[in-house]
């Protein structure tokens, strides 16, 4: 007979005691968090972007504004220019806080489409933001689509990813490519030229710009004396400028990314071909287009989104802020960057929640906003463009000399220029 | 505009372009030619030689001429570290061995260079000008490309072909296991080989600073080309790297200025595959030992 002993715990007893001192001590140890909610489950938003690679130098630049934009909103609660939105509390909504998961896909389209399917299904990210480049989100687009994932995409300007494609999830942020370099073929016809070589990148977003410069050369009465696609991985553009030059094409338009429009230049000035003007995508606009040319860019025009002087709400905070951060100033990729984050920000935020996915997604296919990149507003969902921004400007943008000092000067369109388009080109 | 110009003008860029080439495959040439490694790592040093020559022009103002030979010091020192090292830990061992291992080296080294010299594009913005050459208009910077690699390339010739260290380098490269028996420290000759090979990938990328831009992802670009100009001339043979070289230019050129600039990068590989269809160990390749 076994004789139970006074103040003896049975295993049952022992087991249940445990237990409740467990579960005791684990209220106790959560009753800060829910007295004052902090630490609560972060939002979670995911993105692949060029972090190495051909495309590292501008995916780096859209990185930083994700990065500023998911600050503003741990710290503060919203984010430059949206103090007007609901829910005000720091974090994204309920308190909750963003963690962003930014992978790098290398410049590499297929590599894109791997991570995202790895933020989707592997990390179960609550949302995505789009990559950089048209060539990467054109390749992650039917994973988007099939994710329901509302997903903005801040840096893809090529309107195919778009047009006839009815894309349900992932409305455009940038201006289409199809109004890059806007006015120069205007300007330039006017000064009485006649001829045009278009050379492109063959890859998406310059196939797209290059297509829109064609478009409007037609339109208005320039002889396109060259139109060619040169590869993706070109380092010497003497050859393709070369056929220009040869045939006396008066204005040369087009390009890639930054390496192009460097490239460009120093092949143009290799073997001394002065057309009346040059106007190149991307490139132009940053600031390692002067560093690495110097005064070789000396009324060279190129486009922009978005330059650090633009007027939209919270634009000049948000260059300060950049600048206090990062110690220079943001390009259009960061602004564009920060800008796309936005509108999932204003569209949470007006929805309310983050569970109704559609609801949201419906939010942003409905906005008619401003963020601090640019104005937004897409084709709406029953559209077979549906997604496809319609609202955003581009600038033409033409280095100057300014006392000695050479600045970037906008010369279209006439709203907000600050300068005049100097022509000709005079050359090096 | 007439065909017969085009193509002439085309080629003789071509061939300008294709010395600059030849600076960075000789290198390759030389390193596998002794120790049968193919280094993933060239194309680093080739991008080191670029920064090297951007910073010290950027900011200690250093003219660029100069720092091609700053970088061919530099890159040699650094090429015997790395081989003493690294790479002679693997020597005789299976191919693959010293691939991974050069491979790694080489996402080592570009991660870092990303890492200290941030993702900017760069380039230096000298001798951007062109001039009249035998009726062409050429870039400065290619002249001096072309300049500066038959200046090595002859140097390199008279070093293997006169000196004791280069006639060293040929026995171990003709044959490692004799050269050891006539009392050659075929070790001590590997190290050479593969600093000469990264000096001469540093003098290129110098020169690449003044003619193209520069990234800390730029290797690759180079040592793709450098590796098919090899199997084109014939692995490990330098006057095949040479050659090699002067086709890959000329074709690439040709390629971009008749046909379509997409085609550049296309026809050099089908004249490659032309070549190794007829003569499968390359233009001066010997049959493998």
């Amino acid at each position: 007979m076994i004789i139970k002993k006074r103040n003896q715990m049975n295993r049952r007893e022992f087991f249940k005691k445990t237990a409740a001192g467990a579960a005791g001590i684990s209220v106790v140890s959560m009753a800060p968090r829910l007295a004052w909610g902090k630490e609560k489950e972060p939002i979670k938003i995911g993105a692949s972007l060029s972090l190495t690679g051909k495309y590292a130098r501008t995916g780096e630049e859209q990185r930083r504004g994700y990065d500023l934009w998911a600050m503003h909103i741990n710290n503060v609660g919203y984010s430059l220019g949206k103090g007007n939105l609901p829910h005000k509390e720091p974090g994204l909504i309920d308190g909750r806080p963003v963690e962003l998961i930014l992978l790098d896909d290398r410049s590499d389209p297929t590599t894109g489409v791997r991570l995202f399917n790895e933020l989707i299904y592997n990390r179960k990210v609550d949302f995505l933001l789009g990559p950089y480049s048209s060539s990467v989100s054109s390749a992650v687009a039917p994973v988007i689509e099939e994710s329901k994932i509302p997903t903005p995409i801040p840096m893809a300007s090529s309107p195919k990813i778009w047009k006839g494609k009815r894309r349900q999830w992932m409305p455009q942020i940038q201006p289409p490519a199809s109004l890059r370099l806007p006015g120069i073929v205007k300007m330039c016809k006017e000064k009485g030229d006649k001829t045009i070589a278009i050379i492109y990148s063959d890859a998406a977003f310059p196939r797209a710009a290059a297509e829109g410069v064609k478009e409007r050369a037609e339109k208005y009465g320039l002889d396109i004396v060259l139109y060619e696609a040169y590869p993706k991985t070109l380092t010497d553009w003497i050859p393709i400028v070369s056929k220009a030059k040869d045939r006396k094409a008066d204005v040369l338009a087009g390009g890639g990314y930054l390496p192009d429009s460097i490239g460009i230049v120093k092949a143009a000035k290799s073997i001394n071909y002065i057309p009346h003007a040059i106007s190149i995508v991307v490139g132009v606009a940053l600031p390692d287009f002067k560093d690495s040319l110097g005064d070789d860019v000396l009324n060279v025009t190129g486009d922009a989104d978005w330059e650090p002087g633009v007027e939209y709400p919270g634009a000049k905070e948000f260059t300060e802020a950049y600048q206090k951060r990062n110690g220079r100033l943001p390009e259009y990729h960061a602004a564009g960057g920060y800008g796309g984050a936005q509108v999932l920000e204003e569209a949470v935020k007006r929805v309310g929640n983050i569970k109704d996915k559609k609801a949201i997604r419906d939010m942003m296919y409905q906005l008619d906003t401003v963020t601090i990149f640019n104005k937004y507003k897409v084709m709406p969902l029953d559209s077979p463009d549906s997604g496809l921004q319609t609202a955003a400007l581009r600038l033409l943008l033409q280095w100057q000399k300014v006392g000695e000092e050479l600045k970037k000067v906008v010369i279209y369109p006439p709203e907000a220029a600050t300068g005049k388009f100097i022509y000709p080109f005079k050359g090096w | 505009m007439a065909l017969l110009p085009i193509i002439y003008n085309a080629l003789i860029v071509g061939i300008f372009i294709g010395s600059i080439y030849g600076l960075i495959a000789v290198g390759l040439s030389l390193v596998y030619g002794v120790m049968r490694v193919v280094n993933i790592t060239h194309g680093e040093f080739v991008m080191l030689g670029a920064f090297l020559t951007f910073f010290a022009w950027n900011l200690f103002g250093i003219n660029p001429l100069i720092s091609i030979a700053i970088a061919l010091v530099v890159l040699f020192f650094l090429g015997l570290i790395i081989h003493r090292s690294l790479v002679e830990r693997v020597i005789g061992k299976p191919m693959l061995s010293s691939l991974m291992l050069t491979f790694g080296v080489s996402i080592f080294v570009w991660n870092t260079a990303q890492a200290v010299f941030t993702t900017n594009i760069r380039a230096v913005s000298y001798l951007g000008g062109s001039v009249s050459f035998v009726g062409v208009n050429i870039a400065k910077s290619y002249i001096l490309g072309f300049g500066i690699a038959v200046l090595l390339v002859v140097a390199l010739f008279a070093f293997l072909k006169f000196s004791r260290w280069g006639k060293a380098i040929r026995a171990t490269s003709q044959n490692d296991e004799v050269a050891i028996v006539c009392g050659i420290d075929t070790k001590k000759v590997r190290t050479l080989a593969f600093a000469l090979g990264a000096a001469f990938a540093g003098s290129a990328g110098a020169v690449v600073s003044m003619t193209w831009f520069i990234f800390p992802q730029m290797g690759f670009n180079y040592l793709a080309k450098a590796f098919a100009i090899i199997v084109l001339g014939g692995l490990g043979s330098i006057p095949g790297a040479l050659i090699g070289s002067l086709i890959y230019g000329a074709a690439e050129s040709l390629a971009g200025q008749l046909l379509e600039a997409r085609m550049s990068q296309v026809i050099p590989f089908v004249i490659l595959a032309t070549i190794l269809v007829v003569k499968p160990s390359g233009l001066f390749g010997a049959r493998e030992r």
